[in-house]
C-alpha cells in the first residue's frame, strides 16, 4: 500500500521537529551519565524490599529496619561492591523475594515477556479482526429463537451465581479436606522432605522424626511410603497418638475402614478422650455400617471434649448421617 | 434493638433482590410489564438505603452491642471517621457496596422505564442477581449486624491509616460507585446480546451508563494516589501495591471501551471487541474487591480468614464463564455497516491494543507472586521497579497517541490535519532539547516530550474546536463531547508532567536537628523549636515536631508528627506538606529523642507534584463534560446517526 | 469473543475458559493454604557467625556454641508474644539441658533498660545479646519478632519460625537439632 503524501510548509516544520527530538534522545542515550553512589544507593533502595513492612520498598519505609538495610547498602558501595554484588548480599539472605523487580530467570522470565506476549496477541486480534470482510445487513438470527435460548443462559447462569455462594456458606465442608487438613496439623514449619529423610538416616529410631518424615510424604501424596514410615514409628512405640492417627486416616481415605477401625480401637483404649480418634472412628464405623448408636456415642463424646473443634460442623453432620430417622 | 432491625432491613432487601429478579424473569417472558420489577427496585433501594443509615446511627451513637461497631468503633474517634468507618473495615464495606448497587439499580430502572427499553428487564434481572449477592453476603458470612455480649466499653476505633485524613471519608465511596456503575453497561450488555442486537442504540446507552463510573473511578483513582501522598510520609502517591493495581485495571478497560466505542459508533465494527472490554471490566471489579478484601495479595503475615474471599471468587468464575458462554451462544454474526478504519480508526485501535496491554502485564504482575507460589513453591515479590519499567514505555506510547489521535481524520492522512500537529511538535522539541540540558537522562528526555506535546496538543485542538463552536453558533453536542475528551487527555498529559517532574526533578536531605537550630534549604529556612507530646494513651503514643518555615517574609509553621502503636512498636509518621505551584516541601519526622530535645527529619522537596491533583481534575472535568446530557430539542434527543454526522462536520473544520 | 466463523468462536470459548479456570486455580490454592511463611533462603545453611554483647555484661560468639544444637530466638520486650515464649524457652533449655541444647535470645530492635527488664519478669535465664543495628537480625533474614532458627550441631540451620511457637511445635522442632 503506498500512500502519495504531497509535502507541504508545515510538514518541513513537523519533520524538524521531530528530528530534534530523535536527535536529543540519541545524544542521551548515547552520552550515559556515570551515576553517583548516592544515585546507586537511591537506585538499589528502590528495588528492594522492606522485609518489615507491607510490600513497600526500603527506599520508602519509614521503618527503623529499613533504614539500617538503607545503611547497609551505602556502605557496601562505599567498600565497592558492585550494585550486583549488593542485591546478592540481599538474596542471600531474603531469597529472591526480597527483590521488588526479580531478574528474568527462571519463572520470572515470563514476567518479563509479559508486556510483549499482550502486545503481540492484542495486535493479531486487533488486526484480525479490524480486517475481516464486512458482509451486508443480515445481522441476527431470529428474535424468537434467541430469546428462548438467552432466557435459558441467562437463568443457568444466574442460578449458578446465587446458587454457588450459597453452598458454598451453607453446605457440608467436604470431609476429606478435613482429614488432609489434620495430618498436616502442626506442620509449620515445614523443612524439606529430604531434611527428614536425613534426620530418620541419622537417627532411625526417633519416633518423633519418622513421623515428622511420614507427614512430609503424605504431603507429597507418597502414601505408600508413608504408611511404612508410620509403621515403623509405631513398633518402637506402638501407641504413638500422632502415627496412629495418621495411619488411621490414610486407611480411611484409601477406602480400608475394617482396618482403620482396628488401629482407631487400640488408640481408644490407651487414650479414650482422644478427640480425633472418636472423630475418625465414628468416621469409619460409619463407612463400615455399623449400628448408628455406636457411631453417635463416638461423635458425641467428641462434641463432648473437642471444646471448641473446627471440625465440630462435620461431627454434626454425621450425627444427622447417622441418624436413625427414616425421614432422612 | 437497633441490630435487629438493622437485620430486618437486610434481609427484606435480600427478599427484594430475588424477588426483583423473578419479577424481571417474568417480564422478560413477556407475562408481566418491567412495572413490578422497577416498583421492587424502589423498595429495596429504600431498605438498603435503611440499613446503611442504621449502621451510621450504630457508629454514631457507639452501640458496640452490633458486632461490626464494636469492631470498627471507639469513643474517641472523631465524627467524620466514625462516619466513614462505615466503608472502613471487610462487612462494613460490603453493606455500604450493597446500598450503593441497589440505588444505581434503582436510579436505573427509573430513567430507562419511561423510554420503554426492550432490554429493561433483562438488565435489571442481571443487576438483581448481583444485588442479592451482595444482600446474601451482608446477611449471613459478612453479617455486620450481630449481637455481641457481654457489651463492650469501648472499641479499638478503625485502622489508624484509615482515621487520620479527610481524603479518606471520599476516595473510597468514588471507587466503589465506580465499580458499581460498572455493573450497569455489563446488565445492559447482557440484554443486547440476549436480544442478539449489538446496535447503535445499545452503543449510545451504554456509552451514557458507563462514563459516570469512569469519571467516577477516574476521581477515586487520583484521590487515592493524593491521600497516600498526604498520609503515608515517603511522598509517593502511586506505589504499585497489589491494592492499588487491581483498582486501576477496571480503569484501564473502560477507558480502552470508551475510545473503541468511538470506532464502533462511526464504522459499525469491533462489536465483539466491545463486549469483551465491558464484560471484563466487570469481572475486574469484582476481581478487585475479592483481592482487596480477602488481603490474599498482602504481605507475609496479614490474611483474613473469612468465607467472603472464595465467594467473591465464585462470582468472578461465574460472572466471566457465564459472560463467556453467552457471547459465543448469541453475539451476532457479522455487524452491518463496516467502513475501512481511516487513519483515525487505526491510532483508536493502537490505542486499544497499549490499554489492554497495560492492563494484562498490570494483572499479571500483580498476580505473578501468587502464581508462582501455586506452582513452584517459591516466593517472589512484584512491585514499583518492574511495573515503572514495563509499563512507562507503553504510557509513553499511550501519551504520544493521546496528542496525534485526535488530529487524525477519519479518511487518508491530509497536510492540514498534519499542520495541526506542528505547534505540539515544536513545543515536544524545545523540551526535549531543554531536558537534553537540564537532566540528560533519555527516559526524561521521552517522558517529557511526550507529555508536553500530548498537552499543547490537546490546548490547541480545544482551542480550534472553541473557535468553531463560536463561529457557528450555538448546539452542537458532538462538539461539546470532543471538547471534553480533549480536556481529559490535557490532564492526563498534566499529570505525565507531574510524575515526571515529582520523580526526576526530586530531591531531599535528611537532618538531625535539636532544638532552636535552623536548618537553610536554598533561599528558606527552617526552624525547629521543639517537641511537643500530643496525644498518649489507648495504645498509641505521638509526638509532633513545632517547626517554623521562613520563606522570604512568609512565615509558615510546619509540624510533621510520629504516632507510635505500643502493641506492635510500628511507627506511623504523618508528614507535614507546604504546597507550592513550584515545588511541596515535605518533612517527615523519622526519629525523636526526648533526651536530646533532638528529632531526626527528611526534607524532600517535590517538584510539580501540586499539579497532578490539578491534572486530575482536568481528567475528570473533561469526563463531565463529555457526559453531560445533551440539551433536548424539541423534546427529542439528536438521534446518534445525526450526531456522528454533525461529529464529521467538526472533523473537517 | 470472535464473531466470526463457529470454530474461531469455539476456540475464542475454550481459551477464555481455560484462562478463567487458571485464574481461579491460582486463587483457590491461595486461599487454600492460607498465609504462608516468608521465604526460606537460610534453610539448609551454616548459621551466620555473631559476637554479640550480653544483656547484663560480657560478650558471646556463635563460635564458642560449636558442637552443641542451638535454638537462636529473636525477641523485645515490647512484642507481645514474647512473653509467651521466653518462659517456654527457659524451661526447654532445662528440659534438654542433658543433650547439650543451647538457647539463646538476640534483642531487636530494643533499649537495653525495658530487654533486662523483661528478662527478670518473664523468668528468662539463657543469655540474651544486644544486635546493635540489627545486623545480625539482617544476616538471618529476619522478617520481625518472634522469629526462632533452629541450629543443629553442625552449625546448619535445621528449621525457622516465623511469629510465635506452640509449645507442641518447639518440641517437635527441637528434636530435628537434637544429636
Amino acid at each position: 500500500m503506498t500512500i502519495r503524501v504531497p509535502l507541504h510548509r508545515s510538514d518541513l516544520a513537523l519533520v524538524v521537529a521531530i528530528a530534534i527530538v530523535v536527535l536529543a534522545l540519541l545524544i542521551a542515550i548515547a552520552r550515559p551519565l556515570i551515576p553517583t553512589l548516592d544515585a546507586r544507593a537511591r537506585a538499589l533502595d528502590s528495588e528492594l524490599r522492606c522485609p518489615v513492612c507491607q510490600g513497600t520498598a526500603i527506599a520508602d519505609s519509614p521503618a527503623v529496619f529499613a533504614a539500617e538495610m538503607r545503611a547497609v547498602v551505602r556502605e557496601r558501595l562505599a567498600a565497592g561492591l558492585t550494585d550486583e554484588q549488593v542485591r546478592d548480599f540481599f538474596v542471600e539472605r531474603y531469597g529472591t523475594w526480597i527483590l521488588l523487580a526479580p531478574p528474568p530467570q527462571g519463572p520470572q522470565v515470563l514476567l518479563w515477556l509479559a508486556p510483549g506476549f499482550a502486545l503481540a496477541g492484542g495486535a493479531l486480534l486487533l488486526v484480525h479482526r479490524a480486517r475481516r470482510k464486512q458482509r451486508p445487513e443480515a445481522v441476527v438470527a431470529s428474535p424468537a429463537k434467541v430469546s428462548r435460548r438467552g432466557t435459558f443462559a441467562i437463568v443457568v447462569a444466574l442460578t449458578l451465581a446465587v446458587g454457588l455462594p450459597v453452598a458454598v456458606v451453607l453446605g457440608p465442608r467436604g470431609i476429606g479436606d478435613e482429614i488432609t487438613g489434620t495430618v498436616a496439623l502442626g506442620n509449620q514449619l515445614a523443612p524439606s522432605l529430604a531434611d527428614r529423610e536425613a534426620s530418620v538416616a541419622s537417627d532411625p529410631r526417633s519416633v518423633v522424626a519418622l513421623v515428622s518424615l511420614g507427614d512430609a510424604y503424605v504431603d507429597a501424596g507418597r502414601s505408600a511410603e508413608a504408611v511404612s514410615v508410620y509403621l515403623r514409628a509405631l513398633e518402637l512405640e506402638p501407641l504413638n497418638v500422632r502415627a496412629s492417627l495418621a495411619l488411621g486416616v490414610i486407611l480411611l481415605s484409601a477406602g480400608r475402614p475394617a482396618e482403620a477401625l482396628a488401629l482407631f480401637d487400640r488408640l481408644l483404649v490407651s487414650s479414650p478422650d482422644q478427640p480425633d480418634a472418636l472423630l475418625y472412628r465414628a468416621l469409619a464405623r460409619y463407612q463400615l455400617g455399623a449400628p448408628s448408636e455406636e457411631v453417635r456415642s463416638d461423635v458425641l463424646r467428641f462434641l463432648a471434649v473437642a471444646g471448641n473443634d473446627p471440625r465440630r460442623a462435620m461431627a454434626e453432620r454425621l450425627l444427622d448421617l447417622a441418624s436413625p430417622a427414616p425421614s432422612g | 434493638m437497633i441490630g435487629a432491625i438493622g437485620f430486618g432491613a437486610t434481609f427484606v432487601s435480600f427478599l427484594g433482590a430475588l424477588l426483583g429478579f423473578a419479577a424481571a424473569l417474568l417480564a422478560l417472558r413477556g407475562r408481566w410489564s418491567s412495572g413490578p420489577a422497577v416498583r421492587i427496585a424502589m423498595l429495596t433501594a429504600a431498605a438498603l438505603v435503611a440499613a446503611n443509615m442504621i449502621m451510621v446511627v450504630a457508629l454514631v451513637r457507639h452501640d458496640f452491642s452490633i458486632s461490626y461497631v464494636a469492631q470498627v468503633g471507639s469513643r474517641t474517634t472523631p465524627l467524620l471517621y466514625t462516619v466513614a468507618s462505615l466503608w472502613g473495615a471487610l462487612e462494613g464495606s460490603i453493606l455500604f457496596w450493597a446500598g450503593l448497587l441497589s440505588v444505581v439499580l434503582m436510579l436505573f430502572a427509573v430513567r430507562t422505564r419511561g423510554a420503554d427499553r426492550e432490554d429493561l428487564p433483562a438488565a435489571l434481572a442481571v443487576l438483581f442477581a448481583v444485588l442479592s449477592f451482595f444482600a446474601f453476603i451482608v446477611l449471613l458470612p459478612g453479617n455486620p449486624w450481630a449481637s455481641v455480649s457481654p457489651v463492650p466499653g469501648d472499641g479499638p476505633g478503625p485502622n489508624p491509616l484509615l482515621g487520620n485524613h479527610p481524603l479518606m471519608a471520599i476516595h473510597p465511596p468514588l471507587l466503589y460507585l465506580g465499580f458499581v456503575g460498572l455493573s450497569v453497561p455489563f446488565a445492559l450488555t447482557v440484554a443486547a446480546l440476549l436480544r442478539g442486537q449489538l446496535d447503535d442504540r445499545w452503543l449510545a446507552v451504554t456509552r451514557r451508563w458507563t462514563i459516570i463510573p469512569w469519571v467516577s473511578l477516574s476521581a477515586g483513582l487520583v484521590l487515592g494516589a493524593w491521600w497516600s501522598y498526604a498520609v503515608l510520609g515517603w511522598g509517593g502517591y502511586w506505589a504499585w501495591d497489589p491494592v492499588e493495581n487491581v483498582a486501576l485495571l477496571p480503569w484501564l478497560t473502560t477507558t480502552a471501551w470508551l475510545h473503541s466505542a468511538m470506532v464502533s459508533a462511526r464504522r459499525g465494527i469491533l462489536r465483539g471487541w466491545n463486549v469483551a472490554l465491558i464484560v471484563v471490566s466487570f469481572a475486574l471489579t469484582i476481581l478487585a474487591t475479592l483481592v482487596t478484601r480477602s488481603g490474599i495479595l498482602d504481605s507475609v503475615h496479614a490474611f483474613t480468614e473469612s468465607p467472603i474471599g472464595p465467594l467473591f471468587l465464585v462470582l468472578f468464575a461465574t460472572v466471566a464463564a457465564g459472560a463467556l458462554v453467552l457471547v459465543a451462544l448469541q453475539l451476532p454474526k457479522s455487524t452491518s455497516g463496516g467502513t475501512p478504519l481511516g487513519t483515525r480508526g487505526g491510532a483508536f485501535l493502537l490505542n486499544n491494543l497499549l490499554f489492554v496491554a497495560v492492563a494484562a502485564t498490570v494483572l499479571f504482575g500483580t498476580l505473578f507472586p501468587l502464581i508462582v507460589e501455586a506452582v513452584a513453591d517459591a516466593r517472589v515479590s512484584v512491585g514499583a521497579p518492574y511495573f515503572e519499567r514495563v509499563i512507562g514505555p507503553l504510557a509513553l506510547g499511550l501519551l504520544v497517541l493521546a496528542g496525534i489521535g485526535p488530529t487524525l481524520p477519519w479518511g487518508n492522512w491530509t497536510a492540514e490535519s498534519r499542520r495541526r500537529l506542528v505547534p505540539g511538535g515544536l513545543a515536544a522539541a524545545t523540551a526535549a532539547v531543554a531536558l537534553l540540558l537540564l537532566d540528560g537522562r533519555p527516559e526524561v528526555v521521552a517522558a517529557g516530550a511526550a507529555s508536553v506535546f500530548a498537552l499543547v496538543e490537546s490546548i490547541s485542538l480545544i482551542a480550534r474546536r472553541v473557535g468553531a463552536l463560536r463561529a457557528r453558533g450555538p448546539g452542537m453536542h458532538g462538539a461539546r463531547r470532543s471538547v471534553g475528551g480533549l480536556t481529559a487527555h490535557a490532564g492526563v498529559a498534566v499529570i505525565g508532567l507531574a510524575v515526571l517532574a515529582s520523580t526526576a526533578g526530586q530531591t531531599d536531605v535528611t537532618a538531625t536537628l535539636r532544638a532552636g537550630e535552623t536548618l537553610p534549604l536554598g533561599s528558606d529556612t527552617l526552624t525547629f523549636d521543639g517537641i511537643a507530646q500530643s496525644a498518649q494513651g489507648a495504645g498509641r503514643d505521638a509526638v509532633t515536631a513545632r517547626m517554623q518555615l521562613r520563606e522570604g517574609d512568609r512565615l509558615t509553621l510546619v509540624s510533621p508528627s510520629l504516632t507510635l502503636f505500643t502493641a506492635s512498636n510500628a511507627t506511623v509518621a504523618t508528614p507535614a506538606i507546604v504546597p507550592g505551584a513550584l515545588a511541596d516541601l515535605y518533612v517527615t519526622l523519622t526519629e525523636v529523642d526526648p533526651a536530646a530535645d533532638a528529632a531526626t527529619f527528611r526534607f524532600a522537596r517535590y517538584p510539580f507534584v501540586s499539579w497532578l491533583w490539578v491534572g486530575g481534575g482536568i481528567l475528570v472535568a473533561g469526563g463531565l463534560l463529555a457526559a453531560w446530557p445533551a440539551p433536548r430539542r424539541h423534546g427529542q434527543p439528536a438521534p446518534e446517526r445525526t450526531t456522528v454526522a454533525l461529529d464529521h462536520a467538526a472533523d473537517r473544520i | 469473543m470472535a464473531s466470526g466463523r463457529p470454530a474461531s468462536r469455539v476456540v475464542g470459548l475454550l481459551g477464555g475458559l481455560a484462562l478463567i479456570g487458571v485464574l481461579l486455580g491460582v486463587f483457590a490454592l491461595a486461599f487454600a493454604r492460607g498465609s504462608s511463611p516468608g521465604p526460606a533462603a537460610q534453610l539448609g545453611r551454616q548459621a551466620p557467625a555473631f559476637a554479640l554483647e550480653r544483656l547484663g555484661g560480657g560478650r558471646l560468639a556463635l563460635d564458642e556454641l560449636r558442637g552443641k544444637p542451638i535454638i537462636l530466638n529473636f525477641w523485645a520486650s515490647w512484642c507481645l508474644p514474647c512473653r509467651d515464649e521466653a518462659p517456654m524457652l527457659t524451661g526447654l533449655a532445662a528440659d534438654y539441658a542433658s543433650h547439650g541444647l543451647q538457647v539463646v535470645g538476640i534483642v531487636y530492635r530494643d533499649d537495653t533498660a525495658s530487654a533486662i527488664d523483661f528478662m527478670s519478669r518473664y523468668g528468662q535465664t539463657y543469655p540474651g545479646l544486644l544486635d546493635p543495628g540489627q545486623r545480625t537480625a539482617l544476616d538471618y533474614g529476619v522478617f520481625g519478632v518472634p522469629e526462632t532458627y533452629f541450629i543443629d550441631a553442625a552449625g546448619a540451620i535445621r528449621a525457622r519460625q516465623l511469629g510465635p511457637l506452640s509449645a507442641s511445635a518447639l518440641r517437635s522442632t527441637v528434636e530435628k537439632i537434637l544429636p
